[in-house]
């Protein structure tokens, strides 16, 4: 049985922190015995009580440490406890992280990680449910990584640091408890493999079929939303679909997405986000861009609805994106309605 | 020993299927501790357990089980458990339908193909493929028609005698099939009962709608809950049960009838989760703002948690709210066993003169009574409707605490 994605999470956090004895871990009501509001953190105080640091409710100040702390040459990575709060160090993180790497005559490395959880389903509420991860697209010299159960993050933040580029991590909440994939295999009729230069983008398809008829592109959040949906475009409507999720959102590795999608002929780029400004439009003018000639039908685009996220379950559903949504897309994009 | 028995929970219902254990295999269990959850086609039930011991499971999770059957055993120690264990006695428990072993996967359209024209599982995993798709079965139905035809199958035989008869599927009809959910053939079992027992008639009043808004938007404000014409509704027709029982009664043997001892109103609520008549248990006991609550309280759970069976169950007569805009009327049918259901429309404007001779906007609302004719004749249920508009257009009786 693999382990869930919130241990896979803890692991990697532990095994930085043993291997940098630079990194520090910044963040509210991280220490233990509370460990973070999603047990994240938990046990790390208990190691390194002088590097793993409980903060008050400061989400500029946090950041606006962290980046310091970067641009004196150590790593930090900082919990916010819920995405939503990110939006109160955005200037730390457009201002001044993304920016010191490129301020000071030479290229200075920045190894910083905010980790953002985000996404709704879980009845939380307008303010403590959204996925902001659009805002932050296109910002010069800043990463834009989604934890999926494909990727290890220990090997993701890794990266993040190492690229000297500081960076978002989203999580979505809904994963947390979700097992991670492990050994290619998802289930009894679909496999994974992961491609691409740093092996970034996780691959989902049918053994042995070559030919999909259509590319569902998701971030790491909806991994396991898309995947059920593909098994049922499967079973219940005859259709194959590959599955793609990188790792990183931002920048786009075009390169690794666009080869199977030019083979289908179609996609459907489905995330949590409302519509105006997201990944998926990045990704979908690439896509018209450079794949005209191969496109067997515009991209296609799902969003959740255009609306505050409700408290009540059966009402957020109604808003977010779920399922049923995105096998309608594919349904449609297949068949040309 | 006690064995956990499966109860009956509901009328409607043959079987359940078992949801979850909530105590493991040799673990230790109280008298009254919830156990296992099994699930109607409506609601989910906890079924507790009987006595103090050691639980020991013989069904397992997402099984069928039907009342009376014994899903698990308390022994009175782990000796005892391990006793009956070594007895070898072989629980009667049915094994889940296997999906063919080691065979194929088949897509939906791929098995009905498949089916129709007599393909067995052999010939299909002679494909060499994990998953079979349509194109799959129509290559290999393209190989087999180029050798000597076969006879035709009797699938085919019977799919073909039924189009004849002008209905029927064709074997590979390429219209997508909607399978129906647990809840709406429930929903189907109870209509079509009803729709065979019962000779219903319809009776439609209009009730003038003014002053049980205004009472409503005041007891709205007073209360702090939310009070609108269908909480003032299920109130009115609580009050109505001892002057009109006859609408409150359960059709007998065809000579009697039963009356009901208390106003226990079923509501339709269905939040897009399906359709639930959760019952509001004795209205008459009960203020606006207790009924709005409990409302509330029900249409939260529609689309959350569900119900359990006690609170689907019992009901002595139905509202059946329609009070979207513009709905003029609506005819719903009779809950089995009861003899009447009233339902609701939306408020409507009209113009109409005053006293004075003004032109004024007047709202309204159609309610509609639908009765049980062998019961009930057209006098006793217009005077009903009667008698539920005379209590909201004086509504100050229905605001009361």
């Amino acid at each position: 049985m693999a382990e869930r994605v919130v241990e896979n999470l803890n692991q990697a956090l532990h095994g930085l922190l043993a291997d940098d004895p630079a990194l520090t871990v910044l963040g509210e009501d991280l220490v233990d015995p509370y460990g973070g509001a999603f047990k994240v953190t938990r046990g790390l105080s208990a190691r390194w009580p002088d590097r793993v640091l409980s903060t008050p409710l400061s989400e500029g100040g946090i950041v606006g440490v962290a980046g310091g702390l970067a641009l004196a040459g150590q790593s930090a990575i900082v919990e916010i406890m819920f995405s939503d709060f990110v939006a109160l160090a955005f200037d730390q993180i457009l201002n001044f992280a993304s920016k010191s790497t490129a301020m000071y005559g030479r290229r200075v490395p920045m190894r910083l990680v905010v980790r953002c959880p985000s996404g709704g389903n879980r009845g939380y509420g307008p303010t403590h449910s959204q996925s902001p991860l659009k805002h932050f697209v296109g910002i010069p010299g800043l990463s834009l990584h989604e934890v999926s159960p494909f990727h290890d993050n220990r090997a993701v933040l890794a990266g993040m640091l190492a690229t000297g580029r500081p960076g978002l991590l989203f999580e979505d909440k809904v994963l947390y408890t979700n097992r991670m994939y492990a050994d290619g295999v998802v289930d009894e009729l679909f496999r994974y493999d992961l491609i691409g230069p740093d092996a970034d983008v996780a691959r989902v398809r049918v053994d042995e079929e070559e030919q999909a008829d259509c590319v569902l592109v998701v971030p790491g959040g909806l991994a396991a939303r898309a995947v059920a949906v593909a098994r049922e475009l499967l079973l219940r409507d005859d259709i194959v679909c590959q599955v793609l999720v990188p790792s990183r959102l931002w920048p786009l590795d075009a390169d690794t997405l666009l080869p199977p999608i030019a083979r289908a002929g179609r996609v459907v780029v489905a995330e949590e986000s409302t519509a105006g400004g997201t990944w998926g439009a990045e990704l979908a003018q690439v896509v018209h861009r450079r794949l005209w000639g191969a496109l067997r039908a515009p991209v296609r685009l799902v969003h959740s609805a255009d609306s505050v996220i409700p408290t009540a379950a059966h009402l957020e559903r109604t808003v977010l994106v779920q399922d049923t949504d995105i096998r309608q897309a594919v349904k449609e994009v297949v068949s040309g309605d | 020993m006690t064995d956990l028995v499966v109860p009956k929970l509901n009328n409607n219902d043959t079987t359940y299927v078992l949801l979850d254990w909530l105590a493991g295999d040799g673990e230790q269990v109280r008298a009254g501790e919830p156990i296992a959850e099994v699930e109607t086609s409506k609601a989910a039930e906890e079924l507790l357990s009987d006595g103090d011991g050691v639980l020991h499971r013989l069904v397992e999770v997402n099984r069928e089980c039907a009342p009376g059957d014994v899903i698990g055993h308390v022994f009175d120690s782990e000796e005892a458990r391990q006793r009956f264990l070594a007895a070898a006695v072989t629980p009667a428990v049915v094994p889940l339908p296997d999906v063919s072993p080691g065979g194929p996967v088949l897509t939906d359209s791929a098995r009905e193909l498949a089916a129709a024209h007599g393909l067995d599982d052999d010939e299909l995993r002679g494909l060499g493929k994990s998953v079979v798709r349509r194109t799959d079965v129509e290559r290999l139905l393209a190989d087999r028609s180029a050798a000597p035809a076969a006879t035709t199958e009797p699938v085919v035989v019977a799919a073909a005698a039924a189009l004849a008869a002008g209905d029927g599927p064709e074997p590979d009809d390429p219209r997508q099939v909607h399978a129906l959910s647990r809840a709406q053939r429930a929903v189907a079992a109870v209509v079509t009962e009803s729709h065979r027992e019962v000779p219903a008639a319809l009776a439609v009043i209009k009730v003038r709608a003014d002053a049980a808004l205004t009472a409503a938007r005041d007891l709205t404000r007073a209360t702090r809950t939310l009070v609108g014409l269908p909480e003032l509704l299920v109130k009115a027709i609580g009050g109505l049960r001892e002057d009109h029982p006859l609408l409150f009664a359960s059709p007998g043997d065809g000579s009697s009838v039963r009356l009901a001892e208390a106003a226990h109103v079923g509501v339709t609520i269905d939040v897009g989760t399906g359709l639930f008549i959760p019952v509001v248990r004795d209205v008459e006991e009960l203020t606006c703002a207790e009924i709005a609550e409990t409302l509330m309280d029900f249409r939260s759970r529609a689309g959350g948690e569900g119900f359990r069976a006690g609170e689907l169950a019992g009901g002595t007569i139905v509202v059946s709210l329609h009070t979207d805009p513009d709905v003029v009327l609506a005819g719903p049918i009779v809950f089995p066993g009861q003899t009447c259901v009233v339902a609701i429309g939306g408020t409507q404007d009209e113009l109409a003169l005053d006293t004075d001779g003004q032109v004024v906007t007047r709202r309204f609302v159609n309610l509609s009574a639908v009765y049980d004719h062998r019961v009930v004749n057209g006098r006793e249920a217009v005077a009903f409707l009667q008698a539920v508009k005379a209590a909201l257009e004086s509504p100050d009786q229905l605001g009361e605490e």
